[in-house]
């Protein structure tokens, strides 16, 4: 008679671990999930780069960018175009990138200078670095894997009226510029709301925050990305004016004949 | 000529933009440049004031450039002047590129010397006071590109020939001298020199130069092989002797510019923080000028055959301060004496770039340095961006070493009184 309250209590246990963990994703759970709520196979957008100084004073970069998804087809996981459309002295300015699945094979880059005429081929390896004078690096701008970084899940907050999954990130390699992020997620539909960055010594370096989600074709995209570097207070405002999602891209677009082109046909 | 190629662009922009419902885009920029030598504060190299104006026209797959400049010497050295820098149509498809008109042509992957990068002749009036830009000279040519892929095949054919403009008076000119001496036997014997007009090839279709460009891919480096073949862009000299009996009393220096055939190749390959770079040049022949008294029945000039090659190493220091080094050799095969042109010439460089306060304070450093004749150019410079489309340039550049030179080889130390600091300020628009 004694063994069905215990037997009755290790069901219960058991229906609620399962319950628990349905209910209570991982942290690398919550960010495939915002990897796949946004992977979108081609994306054209137009974005507007605001950089804004200690003393107010802001200068502007506009950008027209082409990417495409390949799902590591021949080893590759995404290819990027950018051209410069503004300001003049930098106009046709452009970068071509792609990045692999393999977390340790670099991305390859080109850029081209209108002023030179002729492209440059530049390290794949360092994506530290800042891209285009604004506050986001490489990685910052999308291009990290997700097992680049060991993922918790921290708990909930609420942010803005809106309940976010709060989840810890920590880079794998040593190299890397950032000691952790912190990342707060609107669950359902999966986008990140705001991001803490901390530097190697553990002190808070930058914090991003996103505004204006909408949903465009169905995907939940952010159309103001605004990060603030608290070391130098230096602050990037990325305004997105249009996005295309899911339209026909000739793989050609993504080669360096096109990048000396200096525009997109 | 410009008359018609000021009519063609007016016609082409009018076609399209009419035809095709076109766009049409203005840009360009004023800019302000001037440049003191240090020795002498008053003595002023540069006083301009440049407007650029480029238009944009297309739509689609078909779009036309046209670029001029309107220059204007402060220091009353020349009269204002229009210059046609560019005109050309593009003509896109999914495989093949076509670029036809006025244009410049950039091969290669070394920076601030000239191996690959041949095509276009240079405007050395300036000597290098002026960016790479402005000193390659734009030349009419249908430019092809066969693409698919990672692997484009680039054709040229070249009917219009430019000859590189070397300055023979002022500041920057080189030596040209009035007499010379050559060995007739034992016997030195010095003679005035008789110059004649720079023989350019005529627009024809025996004269018209070609080449090629294969690019590809492979395993993460890029590489190109190049053909071209292409008349002397720099004059070649041809001395004949005058006599009166039996002495020699004068010489002819008659200018002309005889073909060469060319074989390059280059590469980039980035490895880590590195991108390892090379570029390499080979002419099976090449004249060069001789005192031997054998190669008096050639003109006094040699043919030879003469390689070229660069090794480059670019590594970045930090986020955002770059540094490359680059090792180039020159070499004349089947050395001989008599020769003026040193068998080897050796130069290095070093570049060291910057990107501080989220890219509006550029820092810039390049050292050229030819160990052959121990001479140098060494070239500083700050970009300060302090508003959209405003930028103003604080440099300077020193030049040193050797003073005496060859004809044709690169000396800085010929120009070693012309150190100067310089100041640009551009408006873009």
């Amino acid at each position: 008679m004694k063994t069905y309250p215990i037997l009755a209590g290790f069901v219960i246990t058991l229906i609620g671990f399962s319950l628990l963990s349905a209910a209570e994703p991982t942290g690398r759970d919550i960010m495939v999930k915002v990897d796949e709520q946004h992977k979108v196979q081609t994306e054209i957008a137009k974005t507007r780069m605001i950089l804004i100084n200690k003393a107010g004073k802001t200068l502007e970069r506009e950008v027209l960018r082409y990417q495409k998804t390949y799902n590591g087809k021949d080893g590759i996981d995404d290819k990027m175009l950018v051209f410069f459309e503004y300001p003049n002295d930098i106009r046709g300015t452009g970068l071509l990138l792609w990045t692999y699945v393999a977390t340790d094979k670099d991305d390859d880059r080109w850029l081209y200078l209108p002023a030179l005429k002729k492209n440059k081929r530049i390290a794949g390896k360092s994506k530290n670095d800042y891209f285009m004078g604004t506050d986001f690096t490489y990685d910052d701008m999308g291009g990290r894997k997700i097992d680049a970084d060991r993922h918790t899940l921290l708990g909930e907050e609420v942010i803005e009226g809106e309940r976010c999954y709060k989840v810890e990130s920590v880079p794998l390699d040593t190299e890397n510029m950032y000691s952790k992020k912190i990342a707060w997620v609107v669950p359902q539909k999966w986008v990140i709301k705001k991001v803490e960055f901390y530097d190697r010594q553990g002190k808070l370096l930058k914090l991003l925050t996103v505004e204006n989600i909408q949903q465009v074709d169905g995907i939940w995209t952010p159309f103001v990305l605004h990060m603030r570097n608290l070391s130098t207070e230096h602050q990037t405002r990325i305004e997105i004016g249009s996005v295309q999602d899911n339209v026909p891209i000739n793989d050609q677009v993504f080669t360096v004949a096109s990048l000396e082109r200096g525009r997109i046909q | 000529m410009k008359f018609f190629g000021w009519f063609f662009c007016l016609a082409l922009c009018a076609v399209l933009a009419s035809g095709l419902q076109a766009e049409v885009v203005w840009h360009g920029y004023l800019m302000h440049h001037s440049a003191f030598k240090t020795a002498a504060p008053n003595n002023t190299l540069m006083l301009r004031n440049r407007l650029r104006l480029e238009s944009e026209v297309g739509r689609e797959s078909v779009f036309g450039k046209a670029s001029a400049d309107f220059t204007e010497d402060l220091d009353g050295s020349g009269a204002p002047r229009i210059t046609l820098r560019e005109l050309y149509l593009d003509i896109y498809g999914d495989w093949l590129d076509l670029r036809l008109g006025k244009q410049q042509v950039v091969w290669g992957k070394a920076d601030g010397y000239f191996i690959n990068d041949i095509v276009n002749a240079l405007d050395l009036t300036w000597f290098l006071m002026q960016d790479f830009d402005d000193i390659r000279r734009a030349t009419t040519m249908l430019n092809t590109k066969l693409h698919r892929g990672n692997h484009s095949l680039v054709f040229l054919a070249i009917p219009d020939f430019k000859p590189t403009i070397v300055g023979y008076s002022g500041d920057w000119g080189f030596d040209k001298p009035d007499s010379v001496t050559f060995l007739l036997g034992p016997v030195p014997l010095t003679i005035p020199i008789d110059y004649q007009d720079d023989q350019q090839p005529r627009g024809s279709l025996r004269s018209m130069e070609y080449g090629a460009k294969f690019n590809t891919f492979l395993f993460g480096t890029d590489l190109s092989l190049i053909y071209l073949k292409i008349h002397e862009r720099k004059p070649v000299i041809h001395k004949s002797l005058h006599y009166e009996g039996m002495l020699p009393t004068g010489i002819g220096v008659a200018l002309g510019h005889p073909w060469v055939r060319f074989f390059g190749f280059n590469f980039a390959r980035p490895a880590g923080l590195f991108v390892i770079r090379g570029e390499g040049g080979y002419y099976p022949e090449r004249w060069f000028d001789s005192n031997d008294a054998s190669a008096m029945s050639q003109g006094m000039r040699v043919r030879k055959p003469f390689w070229q090659a660069m090794l480059a190493v670019d590594y970045q220091l930090t986020g955002n301060i770059d540094a490359g080094i680059q090792l180039i050799r020159e070499q004349i095969g089947g050395y001989e004496s008599g020769l003026v042109a040193e068998e080897v010439n050796s130069l290095y460089s070093l570049l060291v770039r910057a990107r501080w306060r989220n890219d509006t304070i550029l820092p810039y450093w390049l050292t050229l340095y030819n160990a052959t004749s121990e001479s140098y150019l060494s070239r500083f410079s700050v970009d300060w961006k302090s508003a959209d489309n405003f930028t103003v340039t604080f440099g300077a550049d020193f030049l040193g070493g050797e003073k005496e030179s060859a004809y044709g080889q690169f000396n800085f130390g010929q120009f070693s009184g012309n150190d100067h600091v310089y100041l640009k300020v551009t408006y873009n628009f």
